[in-house]
């Protein structure tokens, strides 16, 4: 399979909230970015692709083994590293004591201490020690970065990097700091109340959509079918468009710059608004 | 499988050392004094009974189902696990009483005119039995509902069966001729027998239970 994941019409129908036919492909050797707000439905379309709920229609394909980092960490407060790390390899019959504990060295995580008294960085570092272990080829992500510090965050980043050098891998991250996503992924899907609303190749989605400052009547002028977003002030008007080359012909003189994932987000939620 | 057991197992060392300072100290009472070694097994059966329970409670705490079942026959494996963890308890149970109604008895010279191994046995046995028909219906319950909500569940469940044996105490004086003790002398082999049928169907209801959780 070419694919890490690849699903065909997922769905999953709660009655309040759908996950509506998702259809997302993730090659081996890249890093999918999952953005949305909260209540998208991104933590459910990742418990989808792992089994952890069942979707109610559709397709997953995924490869043969997955590393899981849930957003908070899973093994007991109670217990010591060591006694984690002296389950683990029962959990999966991959599992690579060496690498473990190398992770561990390179995180400086002591085994001595229980899961309590580790810092919120710390037990995360130790999940992902725990998904890298049983050498995945798929690495998922759910919300795994969110709370940590800047610092911890790069290290973990820098990790994540050196796993999907190998071309077997991939990585699928759901992350509400845009920049972080921005730094590591080769792809972004944008997931808003449940629809796959963008999805591409990160830098033809930056290339293509643009930002631009404006007055009322330039915003008018801007044809509907490009127009992701709108903010009105009282001194101008800003607007996220989905074609800037096509923006650049309907509104020569108007100043347009580069958008970025969060301006994305933004600006097609509030589109909607 | 053997890694969600060994999890199930430091978890239960964590308190182990709690019920087991009660537990001992029952025990040397039992085997020092007059006092009953059925009371210090009574009180194993009831920690071991809390300390299953418990475990839930751990999982709901660390979202660990969702974990498990993205592990490989993780779904599977945390139900087998958790099963046999119950089973090598019993064993303990039907041991520690064995063992201990031993030193109770042969040190005791009241009774030693009446000694019995097989009653020594008998209580073991009833002991264990009892233990494996509580987990036959507490490890379902807690599968269905989490750690939390069965606890809830357990208390209408243990209203239900005090009921039941108020209602099997009268049928069984109606019915036995008034001599009851007569059909309550099988119950020692019966109870393990039934504890392990009982949790060998549990364990069935339990996979399907986790197989179609949404966790």
């Amino acid at each position: 399979m070419e694919y890490a994941i690849q699903t065909r019409g997922l769905t999953k129908d709660y009655g309040s909230f759908v996950l509506d036919s998702i259809d997302l492909t993730l090659p081996k050797g890249t890093i999918l970015g999952l953005i949305g707000e909260n209540g998208a439905g991104k933590s459910t379309l990742i418990k989808c692709l792992l089994g952890i709920i069942r979707p109610t229609a559709g397709t997953v394909e995924l490869a043969d083994t997955v590393g899981y980092v849930p957003d908070e960490c899973p093994f007991s407060d109670v217990l010591k590293v060591k006694q984690v790390a002296a389950f683990l390899p029962g959990l999966y019959p991959n599992w690579d004591s060496s690498l473990f504990d190398g992770c561990l060295q390179r995180f400086n995580l002591p085994t001595d201490k229980k899961v309590k008294e580790l810092s919120r960085g710390m037990k995360m570092k130790l999940t992902i020690a725990a998904a890298l272990a049983h050498r995945p080829q798929l690495l998922v992500l759910d919300e795994a970065t969110s709370g940590l510090d800047p610092v911890v965050r790069d290290e973990i980043l820098d990790v994540f990097l050196d796993f999907v050098s190998d071309d077997d891998h991939a990585i699928l991250i759901s992350s509400h700091i845009t920049s972080d996503l921005e730094k590591l992924c080769d792809y972004v899907a944008y997931l808003h109340k449940g629809t796959l609303t963008v999805q591409g190749p990160k830098d033809e989605l930056l290339a293509q959509y643009g930002k631009v400052s404006c007055t009322r009547e330039q915003l008018s002028a801007i044809p509907r079918d490009i127009l992701v977003g709108k903010r009105e002030g009282s001194f101008g008007c800003q607007a996220l468009v989905s074609d800037r080359a096509a923006l650049k012909r309907a509104l020569p003189n108007a100043a347009v710059e580069a958008a970025t994932l969060e301006d994305i987000m933004i600006y097609t939620t509030k589109g909607e608004q | 499988m053997s890694g969600f057991l060994k999890r199930d197992l430091s978890l239960q060392a964590v308190n182990a050392k709690f019920y087991l300072c009660f537990v001992l100290a029952f025990a040397g009472l039992a085997v020092f004094t007059d006092f009953a070694a059925s009371f210090a097994s009574l009180y194993l059966v009831i920690f071991a009974g809390t300390s299953i329970m418990s475990l839930f409670s751990y999982d709901e705490a660390n979202h660990w189902e969702a974990y498990a079942a993205s592990a490989p026959n993780g779904r599977r494996a945390t139900v087998d696990a958790r099963y046999l963890l119950a089973a090598l308890i019993g064993g303990v149970v039907f041991l520690f009483q064995l063992v201990l109604g031993l030193f109770e008895r042969s040190n005791d010279p009241v009774y030693a005119p009446a000694y019995d191994p097989l009653t020594f046995l008998h209580t073991a046995l009833l002991y264990a039995g009892a233990f494996l028909l509580y987990a036959a219906v507490i490890l379902p319950i807690s599968y269905r509902f989490g750690g939390t909500k069965s606890r809830i569940v357990m208390i209408v469940v243990v209203a239900a069966f005090s009921a039941l044996i108020a209602v099997g105490a009268t049928s069984l004086q109606v019915f036995s001729d008034g001599d009851p003790l007569a059909v309550l002398g099988r119950l020692p082999a019966l109870l393990p027998l039934l504890g392990a049928a009982a949790l060998f169907i549990s364990h069935r209801i339990s996979r399907h239970i986790m197989a179609k959780k949404e966790l």
